[in-house]
């Protein structure tokens, strides 16, 4: 289990935090979703999870052992995918892998396997400056599998990609969930979250505002709507179930209906509900 | 020890795809080609100094005895020690020709002719060699200068700049390995150019068992003074004027070897005056290890070293306190 408790941290050591009194913890076979816009301080935490970062306030703890007092070899067990796709250009994929494999002292996943299942096998001989901005991406994510990790950290992980690609690699994530790994991501794309973590956490201004599952954000914060669309004029109207239920059925009898949605809110919606602005910004 | 060869095959294919490796092959051609064809194999130049042993030659420095003549000329490659027994002069001479013996000396005798052409060598040197084959020491010295302080360097520069130390920083290897790995590699670039050098203006009547040693030694030295300095910079100027700066107060000592009467005191203490001595012992003395190059060489290896694992492991991959 990863836990993190009370954490803090000021770049400038003037009392101005990037980060404030953050706590959360993830368990095996789960998939956690730190969530914000930019620069909400979401990849401070996860430089500090990593140790790319120095500790400088409250835990972060890897089943009980401190990250102030791991060793090297630790880093056999995290895998990490860095938004900023930091490859060498002049090496090709394989070459990269390969180079990055062997710096690991346990058993690595070959190369060749890794770039079939995020599909870059045709391009394995290519060079990785002459990748498009999603195959690198790809590519750095491949990497970051490549030690079959306990703890995978994920910085934007569909960042650049299309979606049928992002699809995939949504899927990979899955699948790793499944082998019982401690799945971070950081994203500012609610869809992604909504569609792949178990629990989230909405980060803004430093400090987590909100934080469980999906689908209880949505049922706390959210409200549930059925929208009609009448024949004739195509007017439009939206009725909350919970609080309007009397007044939508008179509507269903009275009008003539042409249409029937219901919808329910998204995570963007909530965010934006809870912290008054929305991810882009 | 897989980590580090790993490491080293990956930094062999990008340094051969730097610019930089072929700019500094093309300084390997082009000290070739000057030393065999464009230095003379003698120069007037060169002051020589004069000592005599009971000749009464006023104003000059004056020995005790033929011994302590022969010792300060031992100790002084551009000193010429004379003295006369039976009638007979004898010039005592280390590291100079017959026809440079006879330049510094014709200033006390009428006619040219006149020079002693007794000429006795101290045990230093057997034969002494070309003016052109006595620069490549200093070649082979700015060469490993610039091989050592510039590959490692720029890559590790480039590393920086492109994150890839952040993705090095979250894996297993520590500083030793990320040292070591570039050291050796760069070190074996640089022992390969020198060699290279003395092979086509020496041949191969040099000290080949210690001049490779020394060579694997000082290009380690300035590849270690190369990365140590490069933990600290951030943009490519920056690091090319500190790197031009560190070049250009190494090779400034490369004048103390060609003209003797500009060796200050500063330049003593830095590690290309042992080195641009120690090479050409290893090329021409009689003894490839005489001298103590070597030791002074290694312990600034040793010291560089150290102090390289301590800038990378704190300054390099250790949590920062900010990005």
């Amino acid at each position: 289990m990863l836990k993190v408790s009370n954490l803090s941290h000021d770049y400038e050591g003037k009392g101005k935090f990037v980060v404030k009194d953050i706590s959360f913890e993830i368990n095996r076979g789960e998939i956690f979703g730190f969530l914000g816009p930019s620069g909400a301080g979401k990849s401070t935490v996860q430089n500090i999870m990593t140790g790319l970062l120095k500790l400088q306030a409250g835990t972060v703890t890897y089943n009980g052992k401190s990250i102030t007092n791991i060793s090297k070899s630790f880093y056999n067990r995290i895998g990490v995918s860095f938004e900023q796709p930091n490859l060498y250009p002049e090496l090709t994929g394989e070459e990269n892998l390969r180079y990055f494999a062997g710096l690991f002292g346990v058993p690595t996943t070959r190369p060749a396997e890794l770039l079939e299942k995020v599909g870059l096998r045709g391009s394995a001989k290519k060079k990785a400056g002459d990748y498009s901005k999603g195959m690198k991406q790809r590519l750095v994510f491949a990497r970051a599998l490549l030690n079959n990790p306990e703890y995978l950290f994920l910085d934007e992980p569909t960042s650049g990609l299309d979606p049928s690609v992002a699809a995939k690699i949504c899927e990979l994530i899955s699948e790793e969930k499944k082998k019982g790994k401690v799945i971070f991501i950081t994203t500012h794309n609610m869809e992604l979250a909504d569609r792949l973590c178990d629990r989230v956490a909405f980060l803004d201004g430093g400090i987590i505002r909100a934080m469980d599952t999906p689908y209880n954000l949505k049922l706390r914060f959210g409200s549930q709507t059925v929208k009609l669309t009448y024949r004739g004029d195509m007017k439009e109207e939206l009725f909350d179930i919970n609080n309007e239920r009397e007044k939508l059925i008179a509507a269903i009898a009275k009008k003539e209906v042409s249409t029937i949605h219901t919808s329910e809110a998204t995570l963007e919606d909530i965010f934006i509900k809870i912290t008054g602005r929305g991810l882009a910004s | 020890m897989k980590t580090i060869l790993i490491q080293m095959a990956a930094d062999a294919r990008l340094i051969i795809k730097n610019i930089f490796l072929w700019i500094t092959v093309g300084f390997l051609v082009l000290i070739i080609i000057t030393v065999n064809f464009f230095l003379p194999e003698e120069t007037a130049v060169e002051t020589v100094a004069v000592a005599h042993y009971g000749m009464g030659l006023p104003g000059l420095p004056k020995a005790e005895s033929i011994e302590a003549l022969t010792e300060m000329v031992r100790k002084d490659d551009k000193l010429i020690g004379i003295y006369e027994t039976n009638g007979e002069v004898t010039a005592l001479v280390n590291n100079l020709s017959e026809k440079q013996t006879r330049a510094g000396l014709s200033r006390f005798f009428e006619k040219e002719n006149q020079v002693p052409v007794n000429y006795s060598y101290t045990s230093e040197v057997i034969e002494p060699a070309p003016f052109n084959k006595r620069m490549a020491p200093v070649m082979i010295s700015l060469e490993a200068v610039m091989t050592g302080i510039l590959l490692a360097g720029v890559i590790m520069l480039t590393e920086k700049e492109r994150g890839i130390t952040r993705a090095y920083r979250v894996s297993p290897p520590g500083a030793a390995g990320y040292v070591l790995s570039k050291t050796i590699l760069f070190s074996l670039i640089g022992t390969a150019y020198s060699f290279l050098i003395a092979l086509f203006t020496a041949g191969f009547d040099i000290h080949i068992g210690p001049f490779l040693l020394l060579s694997f030694i000082v290009s380690a030295l300035f590849t270690l003074m190369g990365m140590t300095v490069s933990v600290f910079i951030k943009s490519i100027s920056t690091w090319l004027m500190l790197m031009a700066f560190l070049i250009g107060i190494n090779t400034v000592v490369l004048f103390a070897y060609i003209f003797p009467s500009v060796s200050m005191d500063f330049m003593k203490v830095l590690p290309a005056y042992p080195m641009i001595f120690a090479f050409e012992r290893t090329m021409f003395g009689p003894a490839g290890y005489s001298g103590n190059g070597f030791g002074v060489l290694t312990l600034w290896t040793a010291g560089l070293f150290i102090l390289c694992l301590i800038c990378v492991h704190f300054r390099l991959l250790k949590p920062h306190k900010g990005e």
